[in-house]
């Protein structure tokens, strides 16, 4: 009789023990939990399926999702599932900053969402340790596309102006914080972005859109700079070039633009615009017959 | 009988388990397993972008704990079943021991074995973690010993169901609880959303009765280099301390009581 | 041979359920005495419950109502386990031990000194024929061998009362005289064994003593020694010749007449029937081929008294 109160006292003794150990954890060290994205409640709910295993789940798909990307897809099926999955991913294994930072970057500059960007970007910014070696970048993305995107500059120099507190983010960023507050319309912010995006990405595929992208900007930057100094021409001569080289023989411009995409420059004869031989993508395809198209083969950098 | 003799039998009992279940095929089978996946992980680190480092570490961690959970639960439970089935445990329990001497015997033998997978899959990962970065993970062993506790909460189930239920069953049984365990702090906090006043009771209910397995994962926050505060780990292996123990003691009251045939 | 009962079971009682609710009766208010310094045969068909009776001894199984003591110390306490030796029925151990190993692990379960355990493995295996193959896989072992490694450990603790359920079984005849001859060495060593059996010819040729187990109950003890037992005894007589007129003896009712061909073989258990049967054979001239006493069989007894009660349930 006494062995069986003894063992009775024993169990009740760990079963407390049992209780206390739950209450306290409970109560000091709170279970994570991750704000939703609002338009996904999918990803949290798979965080308990896994079992435990949820960052192993999270590579795997994480690179599934890399292969989608790396194959050029083209439909938008695809890049639908792409937001979902980077929701998924970044559900799972929340403090990892790569996926936040390149989703964020696909998302707003090759699918075209820029709202879902920007809160994967937040997501990302809550998450990850401050102390991560790339953090900074999840701020300056979402600069970006405050600035390239929304047009709201002072948003997006607050942003910027977060991103340069980081010791690993580069020299130039409080330089480019003045400029965003002060001559916010400028296109040349947008390709030290642009440069800064390609610099970190190591995905090749990612590289090369960025750069497409990058061009474009540069191209839009040289039509502006160009048309600024044939404005520049007929106040002084009241009358527009012919050509761009007669800007550059009257000193207006010091050099001729060159266009990364391998186009040329000239003035349109209709209505004296700075034109493109390789128009941009979202403009009709102008084909001028006089001008040969010079193939420009001079690499990017 | 002095406690001394009384101990040796235990471990008596405990090495004659470690040497079998060291021998068994299925053992053999599951670690050959965990080392193919290992290995496949670092086939995987080199189609990231980001950090590879990572991948290896998420799969080796992740690899230790599964592979040791199926050990506890199929090496374990098959152990039982063979003695049984063979009546081994006839002779065994005619001699001069009581039955709890001979259940936690057969326990200690096979986290013996457990420790053994646990260390070497442990070894393996920091060998590889050093080849892509020249500095031994030791904080890892944060998220490793948690886990070694973790397969020794299950195994103790495992032999809890193994007391009083088929071979098959107990299985099912305990790998139920291992994925519920996981799934029951999510549970939790999906009932406290809910206005289902009975939906929560019974969440709560779960939580606190079936062990919160989630307590001794430690993983995500080891392999990002997370704070993690030594009290807490304490409290958690702690928690799975008592829990093994509670389940222990329930199964050495119903394995005493039981007829064996 | 002491007075001292070794084994005393009183009033046992073991049912099991079957599952649905049903329960059946393995073994129903069992007495028996096991006296110190014998050999006891428990026999019963399979079925029978014997096996569940050892179990019941052993501990491995909770009896309903009763007791079992081993000396006057109750059965139930594992510690009073430690002065006896089990063999089961087809034995089965740890595939991958050596027998070496295997008797050393048995051996670690009693309180033994390190050194003792050594000379115990290094003795019963000797005794059992099996020390040149000390460093064998177990697995390796044909079922013979098994036996005799059952044995083994059985006695690795040089226990006083050895139980062994069907010890003959798997054993060659050869086998068979070994596990007898180490049967009654034990005896002579003053230990006492009890083993279950259902060959009969293995119990008549060993045992002090046996009993039949049939339906859960013990029909009877039959006690096994030399003196003439006139309860028992069938006087046999056989002669030749064409026919036997039994119309002088036919007013004694209990004389078994059986022919075939030119045999007759004419059997009582009265003395003087007997002896007028013998008249009869010289009167009507006919040849005697034998004439004794035989002692009834166990196989008689144990087929009558299963018969009974399979007639009395039947």
């Amino acid at each position: 009789m006494g062995k069986k109160i003894l063992f009775i006292i024993v169990l009740v003794f760990f079963i407390s023990g049992v209780f206390f150990c739950s209450l306290n954890m409970d109560k000091k060290y709170h279970p994570f939990t991750i704000e939703d994205l609002l338009y996904l409640p999918s990803g949290k709910f798979l965080k308990g399926a896994a079992l435990g295993f949820d960052e192993m789940v999270a590579d795997l798909l994480w690179i599934k999702a890399l292969a989608y990307f790396g194959g050029h897809t083209t439909t938008d099926q695809n890049y639908l599932w792409m937001s979902h999955i980077l929701d998924i991913v970044t559900t799972l294994d929340p403090f990892s900053q790569y996926p936040y930072e390149f989703g964020g970057v696909i998302l707003a500059t090759e699918i075209g969402e820029v709202d879902k960007s920007n809160l994967l970007l937040k997501k990302g910014m809550e998450n990850v340790s401050k102390t991560h070696e790339r953090y900074w970048y999840l701020p300056f993305f979402t600069a970006f596309n405050y600035m390239y995107y929304k047009k709201d500059y002072k948003t997006a120099a607050d942003y910027l102006k977060m991103a340069s507190k980081f010791p690993q983010s580069p020299e130039y960023l409080p330089l480019l914080v003045s400029r965003l507050y002060a001559d916010a319309d400028s296109p040349e912010i947008a390709i030290v972005f642009l440069r800064e995006m390609i610099n970190s990405t190591q995905s090749p595929e990612l590289k090369e859109k960025l750069k497409l992208r990058l061009n474009e900007v540069i191209n839009q930057n040289n039509i502006q700079f160009l048309e600024a100094a044939k404005d520049q021409f007929f106040l002084k001569y009241y009358r527009y070039p012919e050509t761009i080289n007669e800007m550059f023989k009257n000193g207006l411009i010091f050099y001729v633009p060159v266009d990364p995409r391998g186009g040329t420059y000239y003035i349109s004869k209709k209505d004296h615009a700075v034109e493109n031989i390789i128009k941009t993508q979202k403009l009709k395809v102008h084909i001028d017959k006089k001008n040969k198209v010079k193939i420009n083969m001079q690499p990017l950098r | 009988m002095s406690r001394g003799k009384k101990m040796g039998k235990i471990v008596a009992i405990a090495l004659n388990t470690f040497r079998e279940s060291i021998r068994d095929r299925i053992f053999y089978s599951l670690l050959f397993f965990a080392v193919v996946l290992i290995l496949f992980s670092m086939v995987l680190s080199n189609l990231t972008i980001g950090d590879p480092l990572k991948i290896v570490k998420d799969f080796g961690l992740g690899s230790i704990s599964i592979v040791g959970t199926l050990i506890a639960i199929f090496v374990g439970i098959g152990m039982v079943y063979k003695e049984m089935e063979k009546r081994t445990i006839f002779i065994i329990l005619s001699k001069p021991l009581a039955r709890w001497q001979f259940l936690i015997g057969k326990y200690c033998g096979l986290s013996l074995t457990i420790l053994v997978e646990v260390v070497v899959m442990s070894i393996l990962l920091f060998v590889l973690c050093f080849l892509y970065v020249p500095q031994i993970p030791w904080n890892l062993l944060y998220a490793i010993i948690p886990i070694f506790f973790e397969i020794l909460l299950i195994l103790a189930v495992a032999f809890l169901f193994s007391t009083f239920s088929t071979a098959f069953l107990s299985g099912m049984f305990t790998l139920s609880i291992f994925i519920i365990g996981h799934f029951t702090r999510d549970l939790k906090s999906l009932a406290q959303t809910t206005e289902d006043v009975l939906f929560q009771t019974l969440s709560n209910v779960i939580y606190y009765v079936l062990p919160n397995l989630e307590y001794l994962n430690f993983k995500t926050r080891v392999v990002h280099h997370l704070n993690i505060s030594i009290s807490e780990v304490m409290l958690s292996l702690t928690y799975a301390i008592f829990y093994t123990i509670v389940v222990l003691l329930i199964g050495i009251f119903i394995f005493q009581r039981r007829d064996i045939n | 041979m002491t007075d001292s009962i070794a084994v005393k079971i009183k009033d046992l009682k073991k049912t099991f359920s079957n599952g649905w609710g049903k329960r059946s009766t393995i073994i129903k208010n069992l007495n028996l005495d096991i006296m110190e310094n014998e050999i006891f045969g428990y026999l019963g068909a399979n079925g029978a419950g014997k096996t569940t009776t050892f179990k019941l001894m052993l501990g491995l199984i909770i009896p309903d109502k009763g007791n079992i003591f081993f000396g006057g110390k109750p059965a139930s306490d594992y510690k009073n386990r430690s002065f006896l030796g089990y063999l089961p029925e087809t034995p089965y151990f740890y595939s991958y031990l050596t027998a070496g190993e295997a008797l050393d692990f048995y051996a670690s379960l009693f309180d033994m000194k390190k050194s003792l355990k050594k000379l115990r493995v290094e003795e019963m295996l000797r005794l059992v024929g099996l020390d040149h193959v000390k460093d064998l896989q177990l697995r390796k072992f044909s079922r013979g061998m098994l036996q005799r490694i059952g044995i083994a450990q059985a006695m690795i603790n040089d226990p006083k009362l050895l139980i062994l359920d069907e010890p003959m079984s798997g054993l060659d005849p050869m086998g068979r005289k070994d596990m007898r001859d180490i049967i009654l060495k034990c005896r002579d060593q003053g230990k006492t064994i009890i083993f279950s059996s259902h060959i009969i010819s293995d119990v008549e040729l060993i045992c002090d003593r046996a009993s039949i187990l049939s339906k859960g109950k013990l029909q009877q003890v039959i006690e096994m020694d030399d003196r003439q037992d006139n309860k028992n005894s069938t006087w046999e007589i056989i002669c030749r010749g064409k026919v036997f007129d039994r119309s002088t003896i036919k007013k004694y009712g209990n004389i078994k007449h059986r022919a075939t061909g030119n045999r007759h073989i004419l059997s009582t258990v009265d003395k003087i029937a007997a002896n007028l049967i013998m008249e009869e054979i010289k009167n009507q001239d006919l040849d005697l081929v034998s004439f004794g006493s035989r002692r009834k069989s166990i196989e008689d007894i144990y087929i009558k008294s299963v018969g009974v009660e399979g007639k009395k349930n039947g």
